[in-house]
């Protein structure tokens, strides 16, 4: 036991060298080690799930397979045990799960292939791609404006603290934050359909390619509405929790230390207390941006907005068990890159975290 | 219990929430009585009906009543009111018979008609009355204040159930972990935060995809509040974590475990009760996050369906279309019911934790 424990100190001391030398670098390296275990994890839970629960999905799957092949289809589309036992076989569906994820995992990483839509038979990589990138787009865009909007506003109702200017933000804040978004966009997709002043879908309905700048324009014309929508959902809990931080902030001595020294009141807000809620921010900003994506969820659906949320959806609705598998991991994927970055950017604000406790 | 009360007074709109959520329990608990009719109450000729009660007219006067029409325009639902033919609205009218929470039987409801609605037979020779639409009705005729009044029985309860389960895993998981720490914390809050990391709506998709679809009523309702309970354990897990890492280092829980008792006994008597504050502050403020889980889930057709009814599934996507809600925008007063109810738990838990929580009030000066 003794030598074991001096085994693990001998091989992991270069590590801890590392670590010393270069805490930002061994934070970053920490940190992209764990979010691989948990995709991992994720994958192993996924794949477990599915072959535990009895659904009908995989059902589907080997009767949307056996479609396609020759020897076994059907006319009246019966098919008899022994046919799918032996379909399920060859496709490895009857292999333990673990064994079912090795090999997607194989497929994945080492073919580069991640497989077919079972619904509209196009590859799944190309319908993740084009759906990412409308998704990610929208989500900087409104995370942008809720971080300078939701920073501008909270740091000015923290001066004003005790107004009836600050009691109606405040109040208006927690309206905001109670507000149901699903609700929220339903209103504002009739707002647009009664008015008629915004198009009551958030994506054009022509390509990028066949005319860049008017697309560019017709697009900034179609997200604005869902923008609205989810900056109005996510303005009320930032800017509560800024202003609480930004008054946490205020009440500390080195800030009264500062104004006794006559520095101007504008440099306390700016440089000195808002630096400091930045630290919090960003923290529940990677919580922010997951939770950008699960509201885009929704709002994808409502708007018919061309993202991932409504490819997983609709894969979802018509049980394509390929589609949802890639998706769920793609999602994951994206989510958790997002929350590695804000922790990486956490580290550099604030040297503690590096130094401290992980 | 005095201060809260005194600031209950105090803030209006925490008191406005207190009444409007005393009314919606209420309405929920003597649904069957208030509602005129069954949440399956079908008036064939009426689908897509407005709101049809009005307070005045030249034939009866003042009071409730309702108005005959016909319908005119069929592909469009569009309806014509018949003149001079009112009807006056009644209270404790006899209707449809039902068992009052499922015990008593009885016919009577709060208010209705008391005309036949087709042909001469009333509701006690076996037809039908008069159909009394406060909200409306939807797209089969059903009334949509009775279907209201019986989805608050999922809408108003999930969140409860939901937030019971959560909790218990929460408190015992994050409990252990801030008790025992070590090993034992390590791997229960990688565990949270695995939970934590996978993005709540998808997986809850996933689940959902994954568990067969065809089920009844009562199965959906506890699947749905399994998997949104699985999703929301892991921050209360955290939070209470916190708590019993801090409470644990109190006098009094050294001078248990002198005493040689044993730690769950120690976690559940002596920590929990510390905590107690805290814990009603979360679940205040965790129930609107269930309701809307639910309602997200039904609003796209994944969660409660037909028969059963609940306020998500009276949003569904398939009735509330938008060319639904343009022409028929009563459709919406489902939501409304959502808004008053999740602002209301909203208020009152902003509430509560400016007057249990001693660490956010410091926190917000």
């Amino acid at each position: 036991m003794r030598h074991l424990v001096e085994l693990i100190q001998r091989v992991g001391r270069p590590l801890y060298y590392f670590k010393a030398k270069h805490p930002l670098a061994h934070f970053i390296a920490a940190r992209g080690v764990s979010m691989v275990v948990i995709l991992f994890v994720l994958g192993f839970a996924v794949f477990g799930l599915m072959s535990l629960t009895p659904g009908d999905m995989v059902d589907n799957y080997v009767r949307s397979q056996m479609l396609m092949q020759s020897e076994f289809r059907q006319s009246d589309n019966v098919y008899s045990e022994e046919a799918i036992e032996e379909v399920k076989t060859r496709l490895g569906l009857n292999l333990p799960f673990y064994e079912q994820y090795f090999q997607w995992l194989h497929q994945v990483f080492v073919e580069r292939d991640l497989g077919r839509s079972l619904i509209s038979r196009a590859p799944i990589l190309f319908l993740i791609r084009d759906r990412m990138v409308n998704s990610l787009i929208l989500n900087l865009i409104s995370l942008f404006f809720l971080t300078i909007i939701s920073f501008g506003l909270g740091i000015y109702f923290s001066s004003k603290v005790g107004t009836p200017l600050d009691i109606g933000a405040t109040f208006t804040a927690l309206f905001l934050h109670a507000f149901p978004g699903i609700l929220l966009l339903i209103l504002l997709q009739l707002f647009a359909a009664v008015s008629g002043l915004f198009p009551i879908t958030g994506y054009p309905d022509f390509p990028f390619r066949e005319a860049p700048t008017r697309f560019v324009f017709s697009y900034a014309h179609h997200i604005i509405l869902p923008l609205i929508g989810a900056f109005l959902s996510g303005i009320g809990g930032t800017m509560r929790m800024i202003r609480a931080t930004m008054l946490d902030q205020l009440g500390r001595p080195y800030i009264t230390s500062l104004r006794s020294r006559g520095v101007p009141e504008r440099r306390v807000y700016l440089a000195h207390a808002f630096r400091n809620t930045l630290n919090p921010f960003i923290t529940s900003s990677a919580n922010l941006f997951a939770s950008l994506f699960s509201g885009s969820l929704i709002l994808e659906i409502i708007f018919s907005y061309p993202g991932i949320g409504r490819l997983m959806y609709e894969a979802v609705r018509q049980e394509d068990i390929n589609l949802v598998l890639a998706n769920i991991m793609f999602i994951s994927f994206l989510i958790l890159v997002g929350m590695v970055v804000a922790d990486i950017l956490l580290a550099m604000v604030d040297p503690r975290i590096r130094y401290g406790r992980q | 219990m005095r201060r809260f009360v005194h600031r209950l007074y105090k803030r209006k709109v925490a008191l406005i929430s207190v009444v409007a959520l005393v009314i919606l329990y209420g309405g929920m608990l003597f649904a069957e009585l208030i509602s005129p009719y069954e949440h399956t109450t079908v008036f064939e000729d009426h689908a897509y009906h407005p709101p049809n009660v009005s307070m005045y007219s030249d034939e009866l006067g003042f009071r409730p009543q309702v108005q005959k029409t016909a319908l005119v325009d069929e592909s469009n639902y569009r309806y014509a009111r018949i003149a001079d033919s009112h009807i006056p609205v009644k209270l404790f009218v006899k209707g449809p018979e039902y068992k009052l929470w499922g015990l008593i039987p009885m016919d009577l409801h709060l208010f209705g008609t008391t005309e036949p609605y087709e042909g001469t037979l009333t509701w006690e020779d076996g037809g039908q009355n008069y159909p009394v639409y406060l909200f409306g009705a939807d797209n089969l005729g059903r009334d949509m204040f009775t279907r209201i009044l019986y989805g608050s029985r999922i809408s108003l309860t999930i969140g409860f159930i939901g937030i019971a389960i959560s909790l218990t895993l929460a408190i015992i998981l994050g409990g252990f972990a801030g008790y025992y720490g070590g090993v034992t914390d390590w791997t229960i809050m990688r565990i949270a935060e695995f939970f934590i990391l996978i993005p709540g709506l998808y997986m809850i998709l996933f689940l959902r995809s994954v568990l067969s679809r065809d089920m009844d009523s009562g199965q959906a309702f506890i699947i749905i509040t399994i998997i949104l309970s699985l999703v929301g354990w892991p921050g209360s897990a955290r939070l209470v974590r916190g708590l019993v890492h801090s409470i644990k280092r109190e006098d009094f829980i050294t001078a248990a475990q002198l005493q040689g008792v044993p730690p769950l006994v120690i976690i559940f008597k002596q920590i929990v009760p510390q905590m107690s504050s805290i814990l009603i502050v979360s679940i205040t403020l965790g129930i609107p996050g269930f309701i809307l889980g639910e309602t997200v889930l039904s609003y796209l057709g994944l969660g409660i369906v037909d028969p059963a009814v609940s306020w998500g599934s009276l949003l569904n996507r398939e009735v509330t279309s938008l060319s639904n809600l343009t022409s028929f925008p009563w459709f919406l007063y489902p939501g409304l019911f959502l808004l008053v109810t999740t602002l209301a738990f909203n208020f009152l838990g902003d509430l509560l934790r400016d007057v249990l929580d001693p660490y956010y009030r410091e926190k917000s000066g």
